[in-house]
């Protein structure tokens, strides 16, 4: 009995996952169908992209602060401070970058197109849309998987930056570390493929949360337990939590390979 | 037994009449059409008529393929359109313009750009063509003053008047209006009606199907009725059998009164009730 309780539940996350796969795929294989697809992609750069650097900078260089106090309280204790630009940077880099861009993404930008869309959705503005012979897919859907496929690594790029630059004015100009140990430690210790690394989470993390909230706010009028409105809300809140559950799942399977 | 369409000449054709064979259709179990049979005739305007409630909507949504449905046939043209492959299908509805009940214009453009969008996504046009098209369409329906608002700050009747212009704006041999005139004043849905008329005399073949409550507008446009009762067809023919009729609930519908008037008590039933408004209404 129990069993078949698990086994339904695996089985209807992997059947969502499924779904959510195929729009994906649907949403970039329909992308020619889009007119002016580079207007439209340049216009959710800016929704997504632009619009984001001021919560991106600011949180970059927070976590950056706080790492670097963090870091070096505990690093003092084994006299250790010079290993402090390379566990920064490293940590920066390859995790706390792409990770927390895309959650500070997903939760500015991504809930409002869920909102976005699920109105639509509930207003008729969808079957609008098809009946005028415009793919919806194509017309709302695939310029968002664009621009934010351009859009999560140069965000993850510039919280990266930011948060090196916070660290080093925790650690050296709050704590008086000397800057040389600092910048040689992550000279010494960064490598292209952690750039690398880190740019390929960021792209995969925007596909994830883009499809997701897009999914979410159109499948809107199908959700179950609610309509209209208050099933828009709903797919808000759910395109965020999953959306962050699975940008830190794939956060893991995506370090274990690139370990 | 239906033709099967081989090429998108089929398409082509001229005559958009609608056949519907016993439609069933349903959100959940209980069937809201149920077993429907209607001809809506081409080059004409038919009128769909039915209490609030009674489907007209949903039978829309069928025939543009938005709801599904349960069994029956719909021909357009001769053609099942649940027999076509879905390119087919796409490449029929094409031809099909739509005024949604509530207007559906798009939340994130202004009314100039929502009523582009079918030109701007489908032709080459140079944007002074399409402004100059657009800006014409919207002096038809009167709202060229309005085209740079957003659909959030329109009134229900110009959202309405904006969706019949992006409707049109195609030249679609086959437009569907669902209540075009609701909540608009007397002059303007008057004006509604002589532009659906102008249309109907310009197009020579255009079909045009009217989903509304509007006796007066019925009575100066259309050529055809079908009124809806419990998922059926009430009535089916010529507009003037439809006014003739001696069909008791069609003269109901008609003289725009209620047979059944069991008394109705305005007063809250309940002395709880209304002591308890009584006591807020004091405070
Ligand atoms: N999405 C939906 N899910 C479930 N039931 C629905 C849905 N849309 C409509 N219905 C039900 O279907 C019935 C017919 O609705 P429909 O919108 O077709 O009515 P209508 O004839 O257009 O009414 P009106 O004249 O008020 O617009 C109603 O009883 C309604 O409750
Ligand atoms: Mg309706």
């Amino acid at each position: 009995m129990r069993k078949n309780i698990v086994l339904s539940l695996i089985a209807s996350i992997l059947d969502k996952l499924g779904s959510v796969a195929i729009f994906l795929y649907d949403s970039i294989v329909l992308s020619h169908h889009s007119k002016h697809l580079f207007s439209k992609i340049f216009h959710h750069l800016y929704v997504i992209g632009a619009q984001s650097i001021f919560v991106i900078l600011l949180i970059g260089l927070f976590t950056g602060l706080v790492l670097g106090l963090q870091a070096f309280h505990a690093m003092s204790l084994f006299g250790a401070q010079g290993m402090l630009g390379s566990l920064l940077s490293l940590t920066l880099i390859r995790e706390m970058g792409p990770v927390l861009t895309a959650i500070m993404v997903a939760a500015r930008a991504g809930s409002a197109m869920t909102a976005e869309i699920g109105v639509m959705r509930i207003s008729d503005q969808i079957d609008a849309l098809e009946v005028m012979d415009i793919s919806p897919m194509a017309y709302l859907v695939s310029p968002r998987i664009w621009a934010a496929i351009i859009a999560f690594p140069l965000l993850t790029a510039i919280f990266n930056v930011v948060g090196i630059f916070g660290g080093y004015l925790s650690a050296s100009v709050l704590l008086g570390l000397n800057s040389g140990r600092y910048f040689s430690g992550i000279e010494s210790s960064v490598t292209l493929a952690d750039v690398n690394g880190s740019l390929l989470k960021a792209f995969v993390f925007a596909l994830i949360v883009i499809t997701i909230c897009c999914y979410q706010g159109y499948n809107v009028h199908t959700r179950q337990e609610a309509k209209g409105p208050v099933a828009v809300g709903n797919a808000t809140t759910s395109a965020v939590v999953m959306s962050c559950v699975l940008i830190l799942i794939s956060d893991y399977i995506l370090t274990s390979f690139l370990l | 037994m239906t033709t099967k369409i081989k090429d998108k000449a089929v398409l082509q054709n001229n005559t958009w009449d609608i056949q519907i064979e016993n439609l069933v259709a349903g959100y959940t179990e209980t069937n809201i059409i149920k077993s429907l049979n209607a001809q809506i005739p081409a080059g004409k305007i038919t009128a769909i008529l039915g209490g609030s409630g009674c489907g007209k909507t949903t039978l829309l949504r069928i025939i543009l393929g938005l709801t599904p449905h349960k069994s029956g046939k719909i021909l357009i043209g001769g053609n099942d359109i649940f027999d076509m492959t879905s390119k087919q299908f796409r490449s029929m509805r094409r031809r099909i313009g739509v005024l949604f009940q509530d207007g559906a214009l798009l939340s994130s453009l202004t009314l100039e750009e929502n009523v582009a969008l079918p030109l701007k996504e489908h032709t080459k046009l140079s944007a002074d063509v399409i402004r100059k098209t657009v800006l014409d369409t919207l002096d038809l329906v009167g709202l060229v003053d309005a085209a740079d608002y957003y659909p959030a700050e329109l009134s229900g009747g110009m959202k309405k008047r904006a969706g019949l212009a992006r409707a049109i704006i195609t030249e679609p041999p086959l437009l569907f209006y669902d209540e075009p005139t609701s909540g608009l004043d007397p002059i303007t849905s008057a004006r509604m009606d002589q532009l659906l008329l102008d249309m109907q005399s310009y197009y020579k073949n255009m079909t045009t199907v009217l989903i509304t409550h509007d006796l007066t507008s019925v009575k100066r446009v259309a050529d055809h009725a079908l009124l809806l009762k419990e998922g059926k067809a009430r009535y089916n023919g010529n507009i003037d059998g439809f006014f003739a009729s001696d069909d008791p609930y069609i003269l109901e519908f008609i003289n725009q009164q209620s047979r059944d008037h069991h008394k109705i008590n305005i007063a809250p039933a309940n002395a709880e009730v209304r002591a308890a408004l009584d006591e807020w209404l004091k405070s």
